[in-house]
């Protein structure tokens, strides 16, 4: 290496800062950490803030309403709900809100997340919540995971180094389950549940282990598509209760902070077919129930 | 409505003429309508908002002059009338992109309407709680002989007949004048059956909130009663942040020009039209339980495009949700409305 390239590679370590999610060091001219695949463009609006980032993050089964949520979220906090009110840092941020809210609009539910974890949309967002006396802000980062990508980790942990990483510095989870499969697979939905709860506590205790304090996440599960199960609508924690028990009481025993919620965006839909197996529902209107609750929820315990 | 007099007095036909409506009426009582020299049974009627029993006898037999002049008074006060018109009914049909299931807009077809009167407001808390009183849930007569069995659970929270969100047979008392929730698609046609009305059809309904707001410069229908631009002073959708239900005296400023209030938001209204979703044939619409148009969004509705005079959703005949109400119309054919001035001279 030439003296002159010595002296720019020392540049770029020296203007960028380590990856917001894994700690790797990055340089100025990387896109992607190479350690965990979180986008340098996150890292680098993290560091602007010069404020510690509050890892919130959502997980839950592949088809639980990710993607929906998050982006849905993040449209209402940016117009102000429940004293909470959002502002993405940056114009990535807006893309997932961006696809989520054209797609609604339009009466269609946005595509899939892709499993490579370079493809998830990020979100970084500054949220004031002003319904205690004293305002909080709180720098709120999350990713979109695939869940395939979450169920791939989970059996085979360090497959994606992004979920381990963040799992491990994430301080709130929104554990997101689809009411419907709940009440219809419920032994199925409830040891997937377990198990993501299982993953978390391991990888949190292993984060934490140079710590004189043990610090559990907070842990709100928020049944979706509420919609389509008033069972999950009226009455979530007893809903909890009696279709998922077995994580009921890993909560009551491992996450001494969590809560249970519903939450639905469709006001009314149709479940469709088609001659090769594709069932879907498609939605008729939008009308967002319970989905800034459970943020607001993990803000304060969290 | 004989055409002589249409033109005569083109103006006392349409006009917003309840004299009660006051902009910032949030707190008023529902709009209440009393004559205290009118004959009891009339009196009656026109308190339980039965008068168009007066103006179309079920059984043909003509009242006197006298009880129809008083009934035409009351239809005045809580009606309007919305002359017959082409309407442009859009719709969508299902089928499959890249993206999986989609829903294609397109333009189902012009429909003809006649002549209707239309309640200015949604049926309130108010009106439906003498609908409750009266025994409506029991009359068999209002009630189609198969979901007579469905009949027995529409009850409220404490097990009383009534909207499924009241308690022991009443409403909130701080909501008696907002529209009726938590009432199925039966619950409103008994109502209105009671009342001596009918539902809207979907024309009808976006006919009473196109017909006098279309641009002089465009062909086209206006997207809302007051033009093509949405604004959430008009209209109580998620955008005015009030997420619940409103009194009936709100949001004036989105009338129709003769006084229709609250067609767009608040609470979704049932329409007197089936919902049918169009399908390319690879696809199998599950619908279990039949479905009816619903329009104008509510409250919660969270995208303005949604909410148009045009854009419709459904809901299942059965649902009884907290944010769909409807309101009541009657066919305005063959009727004759005594005018003001006859109305002014009995009243002298």
């Amino acid at each position: 290496m030439s003296k002159a390239e010595g002296y720019n590679t020392a540049l770029c370590y020296q203007d960028a800062p380590p990856c917001v999610c894994c700690d790797a060091q990055m340089t100025s001219l990387d896109d992607y950490c190479e350690e965990c695949q979180t986008p340098a463009e996150i890292t680098r609006s993290v560091s602007q803030r010069h404020a510690k980032p509050h890892f919130i993050s959502v997980v839950g089964p592949s088809n639980a309403g990710k993607t929906v949520y998050l982006g849905l979220l993040l449209d209402m906090l940016c117009g102000g709900a429940k004293n909470l009110k959002g502002v993405p840092n940056g114009a990535f941020s807006i893309k997932l809100q961006e696809q989520v809210v054209s797609a609604l609009e339009e009466r269609r539910f946005p595509e899939k997340t892709p499993n490579e974890s370079d493809l998830w949309k990020w979100l970084h967002c500054v949220v004031t919540d002003s319904s205690q006396r004293k305002e909080k802000q709180v720098d709120f980062v999350a990713p979109d995971f695939a869940g395939e990508a979450i169920a791939t980790e989970l059996e085979q942990p360090g497959t994606y180094a992004a979920v381990s990483h963040i799992v491990q510095r994430t301080s709130a989870f929104l554990l997101l389950c689809d009411s419907a499969e709940v009440r219809d697979n419920g032994a199925r939905e409830d040891l997937f549940a377990m198990k993501l709860g299982s993953y978390i506590s391991q990888q949190q205790a292993l984060s934490e282990l140079g710590k004189s304090r043990d610090l559990t996440p907070a842990v709100a599960i928020v049944f979706t598509k509420s919609d389509t199960c008033p069972e999950a609508a009226a009455d979530p924690r007893r809903f909890m209760t009696n279709n998922m028990p077995r994580f009921m009481d890993y909560c009551q025993h491992n996450f001494p902070r969590h809560a249970v919620f519903s939450a639905s965006v469709v006001g009314s839909s149709a479940l469709l077919s088609n001659d090769v197996g594709g069932v879907a529902r498609v939605p008729f209107h939008i009308q967002p129930r319970g989905v800034i609750e459970p943020l607001h929820w993990a803000i304060q315990n969290s | 409505m004989p055409f002589a007099t249409f033109f005569s007095r083109p103006l006392s036909a349409f006009r917003a003429s309840f004299s009660a409506a006051k902009p910032d009426a949030a707190a008023a009582g529902p709009p209440i309508l009393d004559f205290p020299g009118a004959p009891p049974d009339i009196r009656q009627l026109v308190r339980e908002r039965q008068y168009a029993h007066i103006v179309r006898p079920a059984d043909g037999i003509a009242f006197d002059p006298d009880s129809l002049r008083y009934a035409w008074k009351a239809i005045d006060h809580d009606m309007a009338y919305v002359p017959g018109g082409n309407v442009t009914l859009c719709g969508e049909y299902a089928t499959t992109s890249e993206e999986g299931f989609v829903l294609v807009p397109q333009v189902v077809g012009t429909s003809q309407t006649d002549s209707i009167y239309l309640d200015r407001w949604c049926v309130t808390n108010a009106d439906f709680q003498r609908f409750v009183q009266a025994g409506g849930y029991e009359n068999v007569s209002l009630w189609p002989e198969q979901i007579l069995a469905s009949v027995l659970q529409f009850v409220d929270k404490t097990g009383q007949p009534g909207p499924a969100f009241w308690e022991n047979g009443q409403p909130a008392k701080t909501t008696a004048a907002h529209p009726v929730v938590g009432v199925s698609w039966y619950e409103a046609n008994a109502y209105a059956q009671w009342v001596g009305k009918r539902l809207p059809t979907s024309a009808e309904w976006q006919r009473a909130g196109t017909w006098g707001a279309t641009g002089s410069d465009s062909l086209k229908e206006s997207k809302y009663p007051w033009g093509n631009s949405f604004d959430p002073q008009f209209a109580n959708t998620w955008a005015s942040g009030r997420h619940q239900t409103v009194s009936v005296h709100e949001c004036q400023g989105g009338n129709t020009p003769n006084g229709i209030r609250q067609l767009i938001g608040n609470v979704w209204e049932w329409m007197n039209t089936q919902y049918l979703l169009a399908a390319t044939e690879e696809i199998t619409v599950h619908m279990t339980d039949p479905m009816a148009e619903v329009r104008g969004g509510a409250f919660d509705s969270y995208f303005h495009s949604h909410t148009t005079c045009q854009s419709r959703s459904a809901q299942t005949l059965l649902a009884r949700k907290n944010n769909v109400g409807f309101r009541c119309c009657f066919s305005a054919e063959g009727l004759d409305p005594h005018g003001d001035e006859e109305m002014q001279a009995a009243d002298a």
